[in-house]
């Protein structure tokens, strides 16, 4: 039972989150924000400045002063990390396999696990001679024969094709082996 | 705020203040961008102009920009850190009949304690608009036999439907997790 509802949540689980990274920018803007205004505020009293005046920030800031080009660093830097943040895709890393049932959320980690298994298997080595690499569409998936025991790169592409082939992943994956030059003892 | 619309207004929220630190430091860097300009752009001047255009007095417009100032970081920051809302107890409420998400946590648990790969089950129940939905979140042990998870995992949602009686709108999540570092992998045979 898929409805649009468990559809669209699916599909959200796919994006990462971007609240702990509006959180972390709002206290930042809000730390300084809060000391204009209290500057402000003393002056709105009459009291002396705390560090620096309403219009003593103004002109240190715009005046070129090496004290405003470090505020004027930092803003950069703030302000390219927020605006990455806004407009950057956002990927979880993660890929949905629809069902009739209900939809699957992997995580991409979970599929290297899977996919070096089953070249392990293809291949007859160890797990820890096998290393995979997920990417957007693409699986790298890297073996290190024994020595003595060559391996085809070409069965273990089709072993890993086929183990991720029933998932019929979104974003879909494609697998390529690649075996290295020297062999280990095992 | 549904899901969708939060994180629209996390996205605007981050431009906003992107826009805004930049326009900070485009202010700063002026005198070195721009050295024909003849010096640093006239900021606070133009502050004091509009002071003076309001016809109020200096005084009192610095307690008026205090304190919408001041609404503004509050209002920010309560929502920033406002918790995430949407998670509720109960998975299925149907003709008086309330399921709590432990049981539902309880039989997908139940159905999975063969299933060699498995290592936790968490559910999650959502709210929203348009009706609730759970969240099955499955960690694996590293190098899981991942068709055999997902067959043991759909089977598992057979029985939880058999077991409710109704079938109950889910998502399954199969990752990883603290317990999968830990865990060792099965040996393949």
């Amino acid at each position: 039972m898929t409805t649009p509802l468990i559809q669209r949540s699916a599909r959200r689980m796919l994006r990462r989150s971007r609240s702990v990274w509006v959180a972390a920018a709002v206290l930042l803007a809000g730390a300084a924000a809060a000391f204009v205004i209290v500057e402000t505020v003393r002056f709105a009293l009459g009291l002396p400045a705390w560090i620096a005046g309403p219009r003593a920030i103004l002109d240190t800031v715009s005046g070129g002063t090496p004290v405003g080009l470090t505020v004027g660093a930092v803003a950069l830097a703030f302000g390219v990390a927020c605006l990455w943040g806004a407009l950057s895709p956002g990927r979880a890393g993660r890929r949905l396999s629809a069902g009739e049932r209900a939809p699957i959320v992997v995580d991409d980690a979970v599929l290297a696990g899977s996919l070096s298994r089953s070249a392990a298997r293809a291949a007859g080595t160890a797990p820890a001679q096998v290393r995979t690499h997920v990417a957007r569409r693409r699986a790298d998936i890297e073996i290190t024969p024994s020595s003595g025991f060559p391996v085809v790169a070409a069965d273990v592409q089709r072993a890993g094709s086929v183990a991720i082939a029933p998932l019929a992943l979104s974003p879909s994956l494609a697998t390529r082996a690649r075996v290295a030059r020297q062999g280990a003892l095992s | 705020m549904s899901g969708g619309g939060r994180r629209t207004a996390n996205r605007l929220a981050l431009a906003t203040l992107g826009i805004l630190g930049l326009g900070v430091a485009l202010v700063a860097a002026w005198p070195l961008l721009v050295p024909s300009a003849g010096g640093p752009l006239p900021v606070a001047d133009v502050v004091e102009d509009l002071v003076a255009a309001t016809g109020l007095g200096a005084v009192t417009v610095a307690w008026i920009a205090a304190a919408v100032a001041a609404l503004l970081v509050l209002l920010a920051v309560l929502w920033a850190l406002a918790p995430r809302r949407g998670r509720i107890r109960s998975a299925v409420e149907t003709e008086g009949v309330v399921v709590d998400t432990a049981v539902v946590e309880g039989i997908v648990r139940s159905s999975l304690a063969t299933a060699s790969d498995v290592l936790a089950v968490q559910a999650t129940t959502f709210a929203r608009r348009r009706g609730r939905w759970v969240r099955l979140k499955v960690q694996l042990r590293p190098r899981a036999d991942l068709a055999d998870a997902v067959a043991r995992v759909r089977t598992a949602l057979v029985d939880l439907d058999a077991a409710l009686g109704v079938p109950l709108p889910a998502v399954v999540h199969l990752t990883t997790g603290v317990r999968t570092a830990l865990a060792r992998g099965r040996r393949v045979d």
